[in-house]
């Protein structure tokens, strides 16, 4: 009986191994994905503009004008307060929710990651409305009750511009910090105590020194959003007659364009998130011994008696002015004829939502553009990356781990220097992409790419090896054992990554806004286009339905792939 | 007849040393051999080239008159007949027992309507009937090996890979898991090669026993041979507890120990007189008696009479540990005793070893 089943797999139908193909066609789309648009952007900042040779006069341009220096000492304090104030903010949340008696910890979390997923321009929107000088509803009611013609808040200033994306970065710090605290084993904290450390001591010598690995990298990354952030600042910066680098390579942008001088500012941009990110896997790198022996039992949780409510109270704050206050801002401005009228049946109304899903063309085709590339952009970064961490997870062939590297190196690219070299790249033949969006899909794709390899990595890593040599040795090919094992296995954690991919493309503009043209928009360029020009009802309208949109979709999410899902 | 035959493999990963060097032995046909070994020895290495995961540097792998492997020329595993069971046990957790099992015969020629008589035998085989259509998870570690082993032996392979298929079972079930494997064998003759460094399950389950260390063969044998006839120290120290004696040839049969200790012992390489050599003597076969703690040397009282005191006694109920100093020289020697007569610690003992069952190794 032995020797029959030697035949049985053999020679029935041939088999071939797809896997090269599989690997070289990977390393030509990541080569062209990241390599090209940063060589290219690396060209053109010492190119010649408009003619041939090299040049540093385009450095000389960008850094030798006081008027462009100023943005670069702008953002350096922007991004600063952004990461210390979320810090501040997000740490202690974090500490309450993950390891006191503090009531209603589920609804800060779940509140804390509604505010993760708003974007901050839209934050922004909300802020003026509340908070602008002049029509702002808090200083309306301020005037109304002191009888002054003062102004209590302008968010038109770079204090303003830096509690509101606060309101928007302290989650990384919260949802990190909160996952290492959740981490700590408790005999850690036991062994202290047994040895004699009283409560405050094990906080200041164990819990946080456990945690300030989570807590340095929430700051770099907050630090990081801040500096690489369009949005925000352009709606809050550019009225308060102030640049960041962000708004000023924007305005290179404008006409007449000056492309080459706008990737020489880029590079140092370039240079401080590559170089903060490399800062951050090193300190990250380190943080292993927290989460090894995962088995022991989780801490008891502090008791903070009547400081619980203090610590509930103070969370409410923080979620209120986040999520609670904008929201009812942008709500109230989206049903509002004329949002500065006040409340009334006859402001009511529905017709802002009418407006911009079907009567003005350019946001229901925004709407439509934004849809499909959401969708195309998720679906190919899935594909390609679980292709990539498979192949460089089982080391099928040398060198598949520069593969891996190569697709997590957009981390570092922040998306307005990314469009400058896709803006070189693709706007002139052999590939003329600009116009389309398909360049808008190609910068999407490249910036998500990192996430989409971590979420297909994570989830490839569950499946031990073993299971796929098993259906092998039975006679499975490698694409067939790949398909009966590890695809049903590792199903739910793709999903997972098309839909870490969907939710930010639905609302990326900081590439978007050097790509789009009037023939490709997607709707964080209308709703800025749309707040330029003052038609906050739209801008409100349009606001409402992408958070809708965004929340319907964590939330499924969440359902079906479990709490973890967003929650790092 | 389908002889597996490895011939000069040798296969390194990066720069490193080689995980296997020039490593050659023969599988007979229906014979179960196990590879024998402390970890990083080589063998599991051994055993993913003989599935076909990875391909020789150098040298060849035959089953009968067909080529399996040759560097650059590798059949896949997939066209190799071969089922493998694996330590992780791998049985599918989104598949049934049912599915897992019925998985392989897809790419073989059996038509589907025999699958379900398959199924049942493989399942009764294993003693899992009425498990069909239970999911992995909600089976125990010994029944998911047991879904392996149905699913690994429904498809009928020209040979059988096992990769230390019983590490993650308790003692308990790992003991009655050995005997089942064997009876399987018993039962069907499958050609199998059986990775494990537990010498106890190669002891129970195999027909011999290849002793592998730093990527070679280091001894190929029947459990009876490398137990009581070990080649090297080396086979000796790794197969059972024993005394090794380091010395010198004297004359054959003869070896000179640390303290003109002379030991005659019959089984062993043939060494040239001077040459130095190792004696291993397992506790068991050494026997002890009250008496002085001196002997005369030499044979004056009869081969191997050696006195000596005891300096630690251990009671393992149904055998004593005794550690015995030899007179005259640092030589310690464990002793396994029956608990009667008891010798005490400080006590002096006469000990006697047969030559018969002192095995001149190198």
């Amino acid at each position: 009986m032995a020797g029959r089943g030697a035949a049985g797999g053999a020679g029935r139908r041939r088999r071939v191994d797809a896997g090269p193909a599989v690997w070289l066609v990977s390393v030509a789309i990541l080569a062209v994905l990241v390599v090209a648009p940063l060589a290219i952007l690396a060209v053109s900042a010492f190119r010649v503009p408009g003619g041939r040779g090299f040049t540093l006069a385009n450095f000389v341009e960008a850094f030798g004008q006081a008027i462009y220096r100023g943005p670069v000492g702008n953002s350096l304090v922007y991004a600063t307060a952004v990461g210390l104030l979320s810090v501040l903010v997000g740490a202690p949340m974090a500490w309450l929710v993950a390891r006191t008696d503090m009531p209603a910890k589920a609804v800060v979390r779940t509140c804390a990651v509604a505010a993760f997923v708003t974007p901050s321009f839209l934050g922004a929107t909300a802020y003026v409305i509340l908070a602008g000088p002049n029509a702002g509803l808090v200083n309306i009611v301020y005037r109304a009750l002191t009888g002054t013609e003062g102004t209590l808040v302008n968010v038109f200033s770079m204090l303003g511009l830096v509690v509101v994306t606060t309101l928007y970065t302290f989650p990384m710090v919260f949802l990190m910090t909160a996952a290492a605290l959740a981490a700590t084993p408790a005999d850690l904290e036991e062994a202290a105590r047994i040895a004699g450390a009283g409560r405050l001591a094990v906080m200041s010598t164990v819990t946080l020194p456990l945690a300030a690995p989570a807590i340095l990298g929430g700051f770099m990354l907050s630090f990081l959003e801040a500096l690489v952030l369009f949005g925000a600042p352009a709606m809050l910066a550019i009225p308060a007659r102030f640049h960041v680098m962000t708004t000023q390579i924007w305005t290179f942008f404008q006409y007449p364009p000056q492309v080459e001088v706008a990737a020489a500012y880029a590079l140092p941009l370039l240079l401080v998130a590559a170089g903060l990110l490399a800062i951050q896997r090193r300190i990250l790198a380190r943080r292993g011994f927290t989460t090894v022996g995962g088995r022991a039992a989780a801490a008891a949780p502090v008791r903070l008696g009547g400081f619980r409510w203090v610590g509930l109270a103070g969370c409410g704050l923080v979620l209120l002015l986040s999520i609670g206050l904008p929201y009812f801002a942008l709500l109230r401005a989206a049903l509002a004829r004329a949002w500065g009228l006040g409340w009334s049946l006859e402001n009511l109304t529905l017709r802002n939502f009418r407006y911009v899903l079907f009567d003005f063309d350019p946001t229901r085709a925004a709407i439509v553009n934004t849809l499909e590339l959401a969708i195309v952009t998720a679906t190919a970064a899935t594909v390609l990356m679980g292709a990539v961490a498979y192949v460089a997870q089982r080391r099928l062939f040398p060198g598949a781990r520069a593969l891996a590297v190569l697709a997590t190196v957009p981390l570092a690219v922040p998306g307005i220097v990314l469009s400058i070299g896709l803006f070189k790249a693709y706007s002139r033949p052999p590939l003329l992409l600009y116009g389309t969006i398909w360049i808008i899909f190609v910068a999407y794709l490249t910036k998500y790419l990192p996430i989409a390899y971590t979420a297909c990595h994570a989830s490839l890593q569950t499946v031990h090896p073993d299971l796929e040599d098993a259906a092998r040795v039975l006679g499975a090919s490698r694409l067939g054992a790949f398909r009966d094992v590890t695809v049903p296995l590792v199903g739910t954690g793709l999903v997972s990554a098309w839909l870490l991919v969907f939710l930010p493309s639905l609302r990326e503009l900081s590439s978007s806004i050097l790509l789009y043209t009037t023939r490709s928009r997607v709707v964080s360029v209308v709703i800025y286009t749309l707040y330029e020009e003052g038609l906050w009802e739209a801008v409100a309208a349009l606001g409402i339905l992408l958070l809708a949109l965004t929340l319907v979709v964590v939330a499924v999410a969440q359902r079906l792939l479990g709490r973890r899902f967003l929650q790092i | 007849m389908a002889t597996l035959r490895l011939a000069g493999l040798t296969k390194r990963f990066g720069e490193g040393v080689a995980a296997v060097r020039d490593l050659t032995l023969e599988v007979r046909h229906g014979e179960l051999l196990s590879l024998l070994g402390p970890s990083g020895c080589g063998k599991t290495t051994t055993l993913r080239l003989l599935a076909g995961f990875l391909e020789p540097d150098t040298g060849e792998i035959w089953l009968g008159e067909r080529r399996l492997s040759a560097p650059g020329r590798t059949v896949p595993p997939e066209r190799r007949g071969m089922s493998m069971l694996f330590q992780s046990y791998a049985v599918w957790p989104h598949k049934t027992v049912a599915d897992n099992v019925v998985y392989g015969l897809r790419f073989r020629d059996v038509p589907r309507s025999d699958w379900a008589r398959r199924l049942k035998a493989a399942l009764a085989l294993v003693r899992l009937e009425g498990f069909a259509d239970r999911y992995p998870g909600e089976l125990s570690g010994g029944q998911q090996q047991r879904v392996a082993l149905a699913r690994a032996l429904v498809v009928e392979p020209a040979i059988l890979l096992l990769d230390e298929p019983l590490s993650n079972l308790d003692a308990h079930l790992r003991e009655e898991m050995r005997f089942e494997i064997r009876r399987l064998h018993d039962a069907f003759h499958i050609t199998t090669v059986y990775v494990t460094h537990d010498q106890g399950e190669a002891m129970v389950t195999s027909d011999r026993i290849a002793v592998m260390r730093g990527g070679a063969v280091e001894q190929v044998g029947t459990p009876e041979d490398v137990f009581e006839r070990p080649a090297t120290a080396f086979v000796a120290g790794f197969i059972g507890r024993t005394n090794l004696l380091p010395g010198r040839m004297a004359a054959p049969g003869l070896v000179t120990c640390a303290g003109d200790l002379q030991l005659r012992a019959a089984a062993g390489p043939d060494a040239r007189p001077g040459e130095p050599v190792t004696v291993s003597i397992r506790p068991h076969v050494i026997a002890l008696a009250p008496g002085p703690a001196s002997e005369p040397p030499g044979d004056a009282a009869g081969p191997n009479r050696l006195g000596g005191t005891v300096t630690r006694a251990i009671y393992f109920g149904d055998a004593m540990d005794y550690q015995v100093a030899v007179a005259g020289g640092d030589i310690v020697l464990r002793v396994a005793a029956p608990p009667e007569p008891r010798f005490t610690v400080g006590q002096p003992v006469a000990i006697r070893i047969d030559p018969r069952r002192c095995v001149v190794v190198r």
